[in-house]
């Protein structure tokens, strides 16, 4: 059983923006030259690469759930009727490469950098187009309140500002109720990643380059009213394995010497087929979890990890955890066999990829 | 008819934005629409996550027609809203 230090996050990207707007100034003016980071924090707005629209929200450096890196992502995005479709390219590459090898047995990335291709689709056919009768409710809470329809908006925050208890019959308005929402997507990812190791003849210091892959996809279902979503993934990669850690020493007889230790010989290589079933659920505004289970039948490892999330804040854009991840490897020399327990800091939950 | 270019800035899972009853097609958010003079309403809704953000305007040659920012409210995972505008 390891516990696992805590991780911090340090986000270039502007997540704890959000809220410090609460509403839309008319006359802001988002071109105005930023001078100092806080300054682009506030402006910006954003939190994590779920969205490029700036460079500053295409920029990420997160640590947390698999390990520590930093990234980033550029991508287009066609929004027509039901359908959402985006097309993203990420570079990344990791800040603590020691910590990141021990927190996955089925991530060939964890140590090098990558560049990956995603596309994904979400599907939503649950929208209710009920315009002016919604407009017509913000109207009559308008008279009513003497508040007018603001910075936000005819939309929920209003509604929920200055008649709460109209806030059912403007839903309705505007989703079909019990409708879900279904994605799915197919991700290419290719790293370069540099393994040191000793000559197990010489105990000399060597290192190699070596390229890892994947190609894979997924798809998922997330019932909206139910807060919670199902996901299905498979991922086939080719990954390298450092080899055993142990020191080179000469033969007996030689006297006292100082023996190097390190990993012996260049890095295995070893294809795998990732199947991948995980479950997210909202639990009120304050926590959330998944279960996510993986399994790779080329080489029998399965893995279970649960992170439980502590949602401080819904719109910081970060969220504190706790998890739980048991690794089996038949493999005797890999370290993240069994149980590891963990706090976290993360990206903030969301029920969709 | 004028012509009506509309933004959108989200950060979320998905959105989507109609005038009046037509789905408008966004490509990064961005689209351009003929519409006829009169009141009109721009309908947006949005999945994500609760905190998650939306910026949306309209504009008419150099004349802005509306604009809004609000995001996803606590406890949601949708969110939606409603723009009127008034093409001259």
């Amino acid at each position: 059983m390891k516990w696992l230090p805590a991780l911090l996050v340090v986000c270039a990207s502007p997540a704890f923006a959000q809220n410090a707007q609460p509403a839309f100034a008319q006359n802001a003016q988002p071109e105005d030259p930023i001078d100092t980071p806080e300054e682009a924090v506030t402006q910006v707005g954003g939190a994590t690469l779920d969205s490029a629209f700036s460079l500053l929200n295409a920029i990420e450096v997160n640590a947390g759930e698999e390990g520590s890196n930093a990234a980033i992502r550029v991508g287009t995005e066609i929004s027509d009727g039901s359908s959402f479709h985006r097309l993203s390219l990420t570079a990344g590459a990791p800040l603590d490469k020691d910590t990141g090898s021990a927190f996955s047995a089925l991530d060939p990335f964890a140590n090098g950098v990558f560049l990956e291709g995603r596309y994904t689709l979400t599907r939503f056919t649950g929208r209710r187009n009920s315009h002016r009768e919604a407009y017509g409710i913000c109207e009559d809470v308008a008279r009513a309140s003497g508040v007018p329809i603001g910075t936000t908006g005819c939309d929920e925050q209003y509604i929920l500002a200055n008649a709460p208890s109209r806030i059912g019959q403007f839903r309705n308005l505007s989703f079909i109720p019990n409708r879900n929402v279904v994605f799915g997507g197919v991700t290419g990812r290719i790293g370069r990643d540099q393994f040191k190791f000793l000559e197990a003849t010489t105990g000399a210091a060597a290192e190699q380059n070596r390229t890892p892959w994947s190609i894979g996809g997924f798809v998922g279902i997330s019932f909206l009213e139910l807060r919670n979503s199902f996901a299905l993934e498979y991922r086939h990669q080719r990954s390298f394995k450092a080899g055993t850690t142990a020191a080179v020493c000469p033969a007996p007889g030689t006297g006292v010497t100082v023996c190097p230790v390190g990993p012996v010989g260049p890095p295995t290589e070893r294809e795998q087929n990732v199947f991948t079933g995980e479950y997210r659920q909202r639990i009120g505004d304050s926590f959330a979890f998944s279960i996510r289970g993986s399994y790779d039948t080329a080489g029998n490892i399965s893995q279970l990890d649960v992170p439980f999330y502590f949602i401080g804040d819904g719109s910081l854009g970060l969220n504190a955890g706790v998890r739980a991840r048991y690794v089996h490897d038949p493999d005797e020399d890999d370290l993240n066999e069994g149980w590891v327990f963990g706090i976290f800091v993360s990206k903030s939950f969301s029920l969709f990829r | 008819m004028a012509e009506v270019k509309i933004s959108v800035e989200a950060k979320g899972t998905a959105y989507w934005v109609a005038v009046d009853d037509t789905d408008v097609t966004l490509v990064n958010g961005r689209a351009t629409v003929q519409i006829a003079p009169g009141v009109h309403y721009i309908t947006w809704w949005m999945l994500g996550k609760p905190g998650d953000s939306i910026k949306l305007s309209a504009t008419s040659g150099n004349t802005s027609l509306g604009k809004i920012e609000t995001k996803i409210t606590s406890g949601q995972d949708k969110g939606a809203g409603v723009m009127k505008i008034e093409v001259k």
